[in-house]
């Protein structure tokens, strides 16, 4: 390579060109410091002080899976978990935005803070509370069976070894059929709705789901039906990122005012044909 | 207020990673092998002259072409089940990547064939040759030359949307990957393995067709 002599004196010496240079330089490097220090420190407000200052609190709710969350014929959110969403947003007197998520991405959203919360129907495994806190429950679920109305082989969970079960990623379903039932054929999908899809379409035999979902979808549709009993119930509580101590109190005190004065049966009533199942843990 | 890495909690599960990544390599090759077969051929087709071979072939690229490949995957898998016809998710992904490829390679073939000269159609003729002599011993091996890079652009464009099987649960690499993202909640980890495996790969295909490309360079 050789060496432009007259090139390199220039630049040891400098000349206009290159002090204006230097100058945009500094400013674009200030003004970079200025915006993350900006950013890190807009960062120290914790969820609670952030979503009333900014007037709105994203809730990640499940839009294929009613009558938790779906849309309706008009393109609007709706079910249980869409009520106690707009429940808390008048108790913390903000706007709701619902933020539709997929069941694999409820705990990942709340991890990289796309939401601020989820009421999703939610269990709280161990699992996850490793990863994401949890609020005290306002629900509780088992996995239920459905199979199509003349299926005579399918009588409890046992009877579904050997058979393909499409479910979707993410949910209990996900976590505990693995276990119980290994000689399955579990199909895994990405959504709720593709999972239903290739039950209907025959692709699985049976739809293995959270009972208030499944009897609320043969109550619908007289071509299906449940059998057993749930299994692994288990509760459903909201899902709120880890180091958030103040919006989970807040919520938890919350749920525990809408448990006190009957507002939450109201809303299961509306929702679910049977009566809640307790809460209470002993 | 740190997220931190934790690779160690993925290690067990590289075979995993591993034998996903086999099923995609097989699904693009086979995919690629067969797509380009068709591809060959629906390139004569569309430049025939011959209106009943030109017309079909030339609907059948458009379509495949100009539709996402996700919705092809959807329509043969969940779409023909409305039908009653059952069509297993792998034997779905093969056939929609190879009708893809097809339809992609007709014009990559089209383009190569097009490209060969037409003195050179007029010595051969002069010599006398019939035109499948033309085709084999001419136009062919000239056409090979010129299609080489996007073919390898194609075959690369094959395997990473060979991804799209994942939503047909087809146990491939991307498939694989989701899985154990839902099993770990380690995202960063996992795609970042995901991704530099497919990385690897489409380095090594283009590499090797470059080196490819140079042994025949005049």
């Amino acid at each position: 390579m050789l060496i432009d002599k007259h090139r390199l004196k220039k630049k040891l010496k400098g000349d206009m060109t290159m002090k204006k240079n230097l100058g945009l330089n500094i400013l674009i490097v200030l003004l970079l410091v200025f915006t993350l220090t900006a950013a890190a420190a807009a960062q120290e407000q914790d969820i609670l002080e952030k979503v009333i200052a900014n007037k709105k609190v994203r809730v990640g709710i499940l839009a294929d899976y009613a009558p938790w969350g779906y849309r309706n014929a008009q393109g609007q959110y709706e079910g249980f978990d869409v009520d106690v969403a707009n429940r808390l947003g008048e108790a913390l007197e903000v706007d709701v935005d619902l933020v539709p998520v997929e069941s694999a991405a409820r705990v990942g959203s709340l991890v990289s803070e796309k939401v601020d919360v989820i009421i999703a129907c939610l269990t709280p495994t161990d699992g996850r509370a490793k990863t994401i806190n949890f609020t005290i429950p306002y629900a509780s679920n088992g996995l239920t069976i459905m199979v199509w109305a003349d299926n005579k082989d399918i009588k409890s969970y046992h009877d579904l070894a050997g058979k393909t079960i499409a479910i979707v990623r993410g949910g209990t379903a996900d976590m505990y059929l693995p276990e119980l039932v290994p000689e399955a054929n579990i199909v895994r999908l990405d959504s709720i709705a593709d999972s239903v899809v290739a039950f209907k379409s025959k692709k699985s035999d049976a739809l293995v789901e959270e009972e208030l979902m499944v009897y609320y979808e043969v109550d619908k549709d007289s071509r299906f039906k449940v059998v057993g009993e749930p299994f692994k119930s288990g509760l459903i509580s909201f899902g709120v990122k880890k180091h958030e101590q103040e919006w989970l109190n807040y919520l938890n005190n919350f749920l525990t005012n809408l448990r006190f004065s009957g507002e939450l049966d109201v809303f299961y009533e509306k929702w679910f044909k049977h009566k809640p199942a307790s809460l209470a843990i002993d | 207020m740190g997220y931190k890495m934790m690779f160690s909690e993925i290690t067990p599960y590289f075979i995993d990673f591993l034998k996903g990544l086999e099923i995609s390599l097989i699904i693009s090759i086979v995919g690629m092998l067969f797509g380009s077969f068709i591809g060959l051929l629906a390139a004569f087709g569309k430049t025939s002259s011959v209106y009943i071979i030109n017309l079909p072939v030339n609907i059948y690229v458009e379509i495949f072409r100009n539709s996402p490949l996700l919705i092809q995957m959807y329509l043969l898998y969940f779409g023909l089940a409305q039908f009653n016809i059952q069509i297993p998710a792998l034997t779905v992904a093969i056939i929609a990547l190879i009708l893809n490829n097809g339809a992609y390679t007709a014009v990559i073939f089209q383009t190569g064939i097009n490209a060969v000269r037409k003195e050179q159609h007029e010595a051969a003729y002069a010599l006398g040759m019939t035109y499948f002599q033309t085709i084999r011993y001419i136009v062919l091996p000239q056409a090979f030359r010129i299609v080489i890079p996007p073919l390898t652009n194609q075959f690369i464009s094959i395997f990473l949307f060979s991804s799209v099987a994942s939503t047909i649960a087809v146990s491939e690499l991307t498939y694989t990957t989701m899985n154990l993202e839902a099993i770990t909640l380690r995202s960063f980890e996992i795609f970042i393995i995901a991704g530099t495996l497919y990385l690897i790969v489409t380095t090594a295909i283009s590499f090797l067709s470059r080196v490819y490309e140079n042994s025949f360079k005049y």
